[in-house]
């Protein structure tokens, strides 16, 4: 039987990719040695001798859950690609349909670390819980809130408007494409996009009804902490597999239209030009969010986040205070 | 507000809950119209029993300091001050017992700072 280089490609890639997650998962891989450093950095907590051993276990465990999602997601990323067509972009949509479905599945991994880690003992001591129960507001800000929703609702016109103008096609610049292979993987992953805003809220739903064991604030603080990069992670995903979604459109429209069409030049624009409006807007959001304090320290622990924002360096200083 | 839950202590942790709810409406950290967690969640949080919590819960319901409306999980009751309600719900009482056993309102009155532990 025949096997054409696109599959061979594909099985390739994926099988490189499946060794170097399985490596990473092997039993006893150890730590990054600043992986700890980092990851106070980011949360802008310190690492206090009794958090630290809790914190490296569940880092472990949360690495362990993205990689299983991730390494279930590829196999069914690309099972899924072999058994629909090819692309008319030349692979594009192939390589995307891969980042989206494997973060969609890190993220759905790195929640069933998170479901796990409410069932942690604490032993004999005493425990702290909080009432009222933070809100996924609490833990998520208004861009990561709205990047979802928002990014598909950018997809979703676009989608619109390209189906239009093949409908219209006022230059005949489209006449020799069809229309269903100009369309479908732009649509397709913008139903991938759909169906992850649709388990990532049900999955936010729910992981906010689960428990988080803590002996004292600062345990709290950290499983506050990593609770709000696994809903962030769940957020983000529609909005990765949207702004994906456009890529490909654009891309399988613009490599089936007349070059010398105004309809061409149009969609050339719109190529050249809407990656670059995604990437920047994309650059401001991020570079915005890192020079603020954590949101879900802003909104669950004031006084941290106000301690943050008094010094330059403060994070650092937090971090380097627990180690003491 | 923070609650928490100490396997050691003498009290029983259904009354451990019961008593800081009541005393973090009573100081404002809880306000009127705040949610609660759920049962589980609770339970979860400070790895007692849902029948732990749920008890608790029923016990400020009893005691008018929150309410459940349906599935919408319970709520710090609106209805002012309950620790004050209540008070004033065990001074009738108290009053209507003293008179049915025919002590007078300085004895009965005596018997009260006794039992707090003023100067007669």
């Amino acid at each position: 039987m025949p096997v054409d280089l696109y599959e061979i490609t594909l099985l390739v890639v994926a099988g490189l990719l499946t060794v170097v997650f399985a490596w990473q998962l092997r039993p006893g891989a150890a730590l990054r040695p600043d992986a700890l450093r980092d990851t106070a950095r980011r949360a802008g907590l310190a690492i206090t001798p009794e958090v630290e051993p809790v914190l490296i276990a569940r880092i472990r465990s949360r690495t362990r859950g993205v990689l299983v999602g991730t390494l279930i997601a590829l196999l069914v990323a690309t099972a899924s690609l072999i058994a629909l067509p090819e692309s008319p972009d030349g692979g594009i949509w192939s390589g995307l349909m891969l980042i989206v479905l494997t973060g969609l599945g890190g993220a759905v991994g790195l929640c069933v670390a998170e479901f796990r880690s409410a069932f942690v003992s604490l032993g004999d001591r005493p425990r702290v819980a909080r009432a009222p129960t933070p809100r996924r507001e609490d833990y998520l800000s208004t861009v990561d809130l709205w990047c979802g929703p928002v990014s598909m609702g950018v997809s979703g016109v676009a989608l619109a408007a390209v189906a239009a103008l093949i409908l219209i096609d006022p230059d005949d610049a489209l006449s020799d494409a069809s229309i269903p292979s100009l369309w479908w993987p732009g649509f397709v992953l913008w139903i991938i996009s759909l169906a992850s805003a649709g388990v990532g809220r049900i999955l936010s739903t729910r992981l906010l009804g689960r428990g988080q064991p803590a002996g004292n604030d600062m345990e709290l603080a950290w499983s506050d902490a990593l609770r709000s990069w696994t809903l962030r992670a769940l957020a983000r995903t529609p909005a990765l597999g949207a702004l994906c979604s456009v890529v490909v459109l654009l891309t399988c429209v613009s490599a089936a239209v007349t070059p010398s069409s105004g309809t061409g030049t149009a969609i050339s624009v719109a190529f050249s030009v809407v990656p670059l409006v995604m990437g920047s807007v994309g650059v401001a959001l991020l570079s915005m969010g890192s020079r603020r304090p954590p949101h879900y320290l802003t909104r669950l622990w004031p006084d941290v986040a106000a301690e943050l924002r008094r010094g330059t360096h403060a994070g650092a200083a937090l971090v380097e205070s627990g180690r003491k | 507000m923070r609650l928490v839950v100490d396997p050691h202590s003498t009290t029983p942790p259904f009354e451990q809950i019961r008593m800081q709810v009541i005393e973090a409406v009573r100081t404002g950290a809880l306000a009127p119209g705040d949610k609660l967690p759920t049962v589980r969640r609770l339970a979860e949080d400070l790895g007692l029993a849902p029948n732990t919590v749920a008890r608790s819960y029923r016990a400020l319901e009893q005691d008018e300091v929150i309410e459940t409306r349906g599935r919408l999980g319970s709520f710090v009751a609106a209805t002012g001050d309950a620790t004050q309600r209540q008070m004033q719900l065990a001074a009738v009482a108290y009053a209507e017992r003293a008179k049915s056993l025919g002590v007078d309102a300085p004895e009965a009155l005596a018997i009260v700072r006794a039992a707090l532990g003023l100067p007669h």
